[in-house]
Order: structure tokens, then sequence, then C-alpha cells
């Protein structure tokens, strides 16, 4: 769950990068974190296995500027993408406010995105989400590859609710900030107040 | 949440850390990761509310795995026999968090984790946390109408 806190003007939240194994999760945030600079630039934690996968998580903080007099802050986490570890993804989604699901564009990648799909909604319903009402984005990456799918068809198989989608080469960085500013703009405008 | 609770929680740390404040430090995080105190972290310090709150969130399923139900009276601890991180929940009457005390070269780290336990029953027995920081799902939206220059100039901020 995302935290205001009215006092220090401060905004924390949570968005969690979803989607089957060898997706492109993990390439995103790296290029985030590769193209942020300055004072405020923070570090990346993965959690990997020998062979590079993710095991648990990785987590990235980015301490943003200011809007509207309020100092944002949005944690960035990636799930790990093989079928095995859905334990952990259930433990990462934990608090979440915002999510990018990161399909594999290949033609013989959609069953795994559809596997992965279907977890992520079971897990937002255990945990309590209106999946109609949680911020979410897909993101179309790989695009770059000769054996993908149309956009038109990856909408229709897996974007059902018509939330926002990006077509992204997360490798090349194409895509990647366009849709974290997507859902960063979702989730922002999902904030509610007690005041 | 009371005004300057971070201070208050600071001058607590400090008076029942006395003599070990210089080789140990304090971190309290929410659930899901996103620290509570220090309220003005180094960028390290984010690292580790994820990392404490995502290594109690998997021992706490790994638990479950063999009947060790109540998580409550549980603590975890990675040490060596002068160095290590000491986490024990704490439970508010608002919500649970994660305190984390690291200690580094102390003599007597049962000491540490016994002042630890004592500060998060004092911790826990105040009024220092209540729940009104908490976004509530069913109040009425705090931005509307974001616009995309205001996202971009966010995000300029770190070079992007």
């Amino acid at each position: 769950m995302s935290f205001v806190n009215f006092q220090s003007k401060e905004i924390n939240c949570k968005i969690v990068y979803y989607g089957p194994g060898l997706g492109g999760k993990t390439t995103n945030i790296q290029y985030i974190y590769q193209k942020s600079s300055g004072e405020n630039k923070s570090k990346m934690i993965s959690l990997n296995t020998e062979n590079e996968r993710t095991l648990f998580f990785d987590f990235l903080p980015l301490d943003l500027g200011e809007i509207r007099g309020f100092k944002t802050r949005f944690h960035l986490y990636t799930v790990p993408g093989q079928v095995f570890y859905e334990a952990s993804r259930k433990l990462v989604l934990r608090g979440v406010d915002g999510l990018i699901f990161v399909a594999d564009s290949q033609v013989e990648k959609l069953e795994a995105n559809q596997e992965s799909l279907n977890g992520l909604y079971k897990n937002l319903d255990e945990q309590g989400y209106d999946i109609k009402k949680i911020p979410l984005v897909f993101q179309w990456n790989k695009r770059d590859l000769p054996n993908v799918m149309p956009v038109q068809e990856l909408e229709r198989q897996l974007n059902k609710l018509k939330f926002p989608s990006f077509e992204a080469v997360a490798k090349d960085g194409i895509g990647v900030f366009e849709t974290l500013k997507a859902i960063s703009k979702a989730v922002l405008m999902n904030l509610r107040s007690n005041v | 949440m009371m005004k300057n609770d971070n201070h208050i929680i600071a001058n607590e740390f400090k008076l029942i850390f006395q003599g070990l404040e210089n080789t140990c430090t304090l971190y309290i995080v929410y659930e899901d990761g996103t620290l509570f105190f220090p309220k003005k972290p180094h960028p390290m310090a984010l690292a580790v509310g994820a990392l404490v709150s995502g290594v109690w969130l998997a021992s706490n399923e790994l638990a479950k795995q063999i009947n060790l139900h109540d998580s409550l009276t549980s603590r975890l601890s990675f040490d060596s026999s002068d160095s290590g991180i000491h986490i024990l929940p704490l439970k508010t009457k608002a919500r649970l968090y994660f305190m984390a005390i690291v200690y580094s070269k102390v003599l007597n780290p049962g000491l540490v984790k016994n002042q630890a336990r004592i500060l998060r029953d004092k911790i826990a027995g105040s009024d220092y946390f209540t729940d009104i920081n908490a976004v509530k799902k069913t109040s009425s939206v705090l931005f509307e109408n974001i616009s995309d220059d205001e996202v971009n100039k966010l995000f300029s901020n770190i070079g992007i």
C-alpha cells in the first residue's frame, strides 16, 4: 500500500514488474538504473541464482522530484518469472500500488504469457485487490525479434480489460520509460487522501 | 501519527541502547518494505528496508510449512560472534512493522538482542504509531488530472 505522509509531504509507492520468465522484467529496471543519474541515484539490489535468473526479487528505489509539493519515491520490484517461484511472487505482490505486465511478444511464448497473467490475477484476488481498479500497464516486449505476434493479437489474447499498453525493446531502452511513466501517472492518480 | 515521531523513536533508541548507539543502527520497516525509520534515509537504507521485509516474509512462509505459525513471537538473526542483523516483528494497534537492529563489532550481541526486544515492546505499547498516514481506499483522490508534463518533470530529477 502506498504511504502518504502529510507532515513531511512524502509519497511512497510500490510498482511491481510481473510476467513470464525471461520476458525482460529485470532488463527493464536494469536499464532504468543505468540511465538514472544525479545525486538521487539509488542502489539496485538483485537476488539472483548463479546463472543470473531472478531468485526472489530485484529492487530499485527511485527518489524522484516533487509533484504538487509532495516528495515522491517509487519502489520498483520485479518478481521471479519461473513457474516454480509462485510463493515468492505472492510475497513481492504484497502492498503493490501498480503493476507492469511485461509480456514476451514471441509467438511461442503466448502460453507462458497467459499462464503468468492468470497467476497474477489469481494472486491479486487472493490478496483482496480488484483487478479492474488496480493500475496496470502492459508492455509488449522484444518487438525487435522476427517471430513476434501482431500487437492487435496480443491485445486480444492478453489485454481483455483494455489497460494501457506499450511496445518495447527493453534491452535497447525502447518503451522502458514510456511504460514506467504511464504506470507512475496511473498510480499517482489512484492515490487517495484521508484529509 | 504524533508529531516528531521519528525524533521520539530516535530518543528511545539512544536511551535503551546507551553505550551501544555507535555500534548499532535501527531500522523500522513497513510490511511492504517501505522504510518508516529513519525518515531521511541514505540510499542504502532503502535497500535495507526491502531486504528486511523480504527476508522476514520468506522466513515466515517457510515457518508455516513446518507449522511454526506464531510469527509474532519469532525473531530472525543473521550474525557472526560480534556483528549481524537482528529482526523482530513490531505489531502496533495499527499494523505490522519489522524492526531491524544492525550491529557491528559489539562485545555482547546478546545484550543487543535483549535491548532490541525492550525497544520493540516499548514502541509497540506506545502511541507513536497510528494509521493516519496510510491512504484509506474509501476516501477521495489525492491528485486529479496529472499532466504528462508533470510526470516528465518528476522523472527529470533522476535524469530520465
